[in-house]
């Protein structure tokens, strides 16, 4: 120790320097703990507490004295009754640790409702049929309209459907035989398969690539609106004018597309994009998926809106990476928002006809024909309408089994 | 000038206190480029759209260098689109079916959701499951007996009209739409009862509380409904196709759809595809926040 001090002489030799080297000499020789600060907390008296909790048993027997007067009880001590103000002021008193406020015990028993005139009454039915009255007259004007034009169509096609119309006056009634048709027609059920996996194809790319683009956006804050609309054109473009340009973009010899690749490719590049059979329908996704992205990442970013922000500071306090954060807190909320976007996505796949229509109008041989041209085709063209229906009918029930689907899983979740 | 300070602006995903770690600012920066990049790449088409509407003819078949080479701002064969094409027949033909529509189907729409939300007369849950059934189905199912009855509109031994080709055929059946009902029901379920309630005690009449009341009130979202539909029934492709045969009532996108099948060149096809866009992107920027809002709460609504 003595070392210590006189190393020390030179630079900095005060009091205080020795009487601390002092303190650490003691403290090695004794190896006594370091007594710490012991903090006194006041708690309040428990009786206050426990006074509280016996007074909560008398409160509800007011009013059942007062409904059950004919039966005669043993005088109950009196309670005191308590107002409103003085329940609100004794609930801040005690607000941590008494009982919270209730509301049914201030509530007053029911009495019973006062007797109606004869007049009265017949006023209330007459003004209960005048509601009536005028009720179905503002219904009529759309029942009229839905009954003309999607009613009776309805039941129309079901009846079409089992019949054979040659000309617009021979009309034979073939009860099952178009579907029966139908079951072995392997034309149609090819072109089920493409529209199956044209919406499959849509799902792929359409659902995931805006949920990263709805998440990036809903973090920037400058700059948001100009993103969104970039992306949201491709959307209001209608499909008819987008498809004609996707056409020439697509075009074999001198479009877009290929230029594009023969730039980075030696030698010229003929990729016959619409012409290929292998390749038409995943060009046609593409065109899809181009027009829908702008959507859903709109729908996306309403459904990020209802996220609780003050989980993410949570999450951020005890070290969450980003990864953890989308995988806890974002994903399970956003569950029903993502099923809503694919059913739809899904639905829209299969209705598919503008797009295929004008860009390849089936394709070369059939290779992308889907639902939607086919029934036009067997309708308006070789005027099969009974068959045409049928294929209809079949359309009708699958997107109804869709539509019970993605209803299940809704209740399922809640 | 005042700056904006940095608390004002909240991010959840990459609050500004993580972005120090060098982890988190790589990620984010990733995150960017590739958002900004694929919109880019999204707006690509249209570029290219403009260029070739802007190409003489000799430039259309020629590789990518050339073609921007040789690129001028040249609005000729706008004009020329615009002789070859009547625009002004197929502009008209289409504002005047989807307004039509538009309007009738506000009208009988708002009128079905209020007596289904407000009055509730008996056969309330019978029309509710009618008008929600229709909603599952799609119009290919529909469209060949909507075809026949409208080729043969008639009330038997009193009267029978081809109702094909004309202007009847493209407005009548797109008014059946039962989202618009759906969306008006969701609406007026909010509004307080008591409200409609004070005004039956001063004796207004029950129509005179919807047409004084009710449809002042709900002027949001009757301006969000009607732009959607516009846009859907000036877009729409099918219907049209099916029905009309007349160029006389062909509507615009029939009309682009011709010219296709005329064979024009491309730079001419073009032009005419510019033009035919110009309505909805003047229509998106002046109503864009009630076209996205109303897109989302028809979306979200089910």
């Amino acid at each position: 120790m003595a070392d210590n001090i006189f190393n020390k002489v030179s630079s900095e030799l005060t009091e205080t320097t020795i009487t601390s080297m002092l303190d650490e000499e003691i403290k090695m020789h004794k190896k006594e703990p370091p007594k710490l600060p012991i903090i006194k907390l006041k708690l309040p008296p428990k009786e206050s507490v426990i006074k509280i909790k016996e007074k909560k048993k008398s409160e509800e027997s007011i009013f059942k004295v007062l409904q059950e007067t004919k039966v005669e009880e043993p005088p109950k001590p009196a309670v005191p009754y308590t107002t409103l103000i003085q329940e609100m002021r004794k609930s801040w008193r005690f607000r941590r640790f008494g009982k919270p406020l209730k509301t049914y015990a201030l509530k007053r028993p029911a009495s019973p409702l006062p007797v109606l005139r004869k007049e009265e009454i017949r006023k209330q039915k007459f003004y209960k049929l005048k509601k009536e009255f005028i009720g179905m007259e503002l219904l009529t004007p759309g029942l009229i309209v839905f009954l003309l034009f999607s009613w009776i169509p309805i039941i129309k096609t079901f009846i079409i459907s089992m019949q054979r119309i040659t000309s617009m006056h021979t009309v034979e009634f073939v009860r099952l035989e178009n579907f029966f048709k139908l079951f072995t027609d392997l034309k149609f059920w090819e072109a089920f398969g493409h529209s199956i996996t044209l919406s499959l194809l849509v799902i792929a790319f359409g659902a995931w690539i805006p949920f990263l683009i709805a998440l990036y956006i809903y973090e920037m804050k400058k700059g948001s609106g100009l993103v969104k609309v970039l992306y949201f054109i491709p959307f209001l473009t209608p499909a008819v004018p987008a498809s004609i340009l996707w056409k020439w973009i697509y075009n074999q010899g001198f479009g877009l597309l290929n230029s594009v690749i023969s730039l980075f490719v030696p030698g010229n590049v003929y990729i016959g994009w619409l012409t290929d059979s292998k390749i038409v329908l995943f060009s046609i996704a593409i065109v899809f998926v181009w027009k829908i992205i702008g959507w859903a990442t709109l729908i996306y970013l309403a459904g990020l809106q209802n996220i609780p922000k003050t989980l993410f500071e949570d999450a951020s306090l005890n070290g969450a990476t980003v990864w953890q954060k989308i995988k806890e807190i974002i994903l399970p909320s956003m569950i029903p928002v993502i099923v809503t976007v694919v059913f739809l996505q899904l639905i829209s796949g299969l209705q598919v006809f503008t797009e295929v229509y004008i860009m390849t109008n089936g394709g070369p041989s059939a290779a992308s024909e889907v639902i939607a041209t086919y029934i036009y085709k067997k309708a308006f063209l070789y005027m099969d309408i009974g068959y045409a229906s049928a294929v209809a009918v079949f359309f009708l029930f699958i997107l109804v089994f869709i539509t019970l689907l993605r209803m299940n899983i809704n209740f399922k979740r809640g | 000038m005042a700056k904006k300070s940095s608390s004002d602006e909240v991010r959840y995903l990459f609050p500004f206190y993580e972005m120090k770690q060098s982890r988190v600012r790589i990620i984010y920066n990733i995150w960017g480029v590739f958002v900004y990049s694929f919109a880019i790449l999204i707006s690509i088409p249209f570029v290219w759209m403009l260029i070739t509407a802007m190409l003489p003819i000799n430039y259309i078949f020629s590789p990518l260098d050339e073609v921007i080479k040789n690129f001028k701002l040249n609005f000729e064969y706008f004009k020329k689109a615009w002789e070859i094409v009547p625009f002004s027949l197929y502009f008209f033909n289409s504002f005047f079916v989807s307004i039509l529509v538009v309007f009738v189907q506000i009208i009988i729409s708002s009128m079905a959701a209020y007596s289904l939300s407000k009055l509730k007369p008996s056969i309330y849950h019978i029309v509710l499951i009618l008008f929600l059934s229709t909603v599952l189905i799609p119009f290919e199912t529909i469209a060949i007996p909507l075809y026949l009855t409208l080729k043969d509109f008639s009330l038997p031994g009193i009267f029978s009209i081809n109702l094909i080709n004309t202007y009847w055929a493209l407005i009548l059946p797109p008014i059946a739409n039962a989202v618009n009902i759906f969306i008006f029901k969701s609406f007026f379920d909010k509004l307080p009862n008591d409200f409609l309630e004070s005004a039956r005690v001063d004796g207004c009449s029950e129509i005179r509380i919807f047409y004084n009341i009710v449809l002042p009130i709900s002027k949001p979202i009757i301006v969000v409904l009607s732009i959607i539909n516009f846009v859907n029934i000036w877009n729409s492709f099918f219907w049209p196709l099916i029905v009309t045969n007349d160029p006389q009532i062909f509507t615009l996108m029939l009309g682009i759809y011709k010219i296709i099948e005329d064979g024009q060149p491309w730079n001419i096809v073009m032009s005419a595809v510019t033009i035919s866009m110009i309505p909805n992107i003047i229509l998106f920027i002046v109503f864009q926040r009630q076209i996205m809002k109303g897109i989302v709460f028809t979306t979200l609504q089910e």
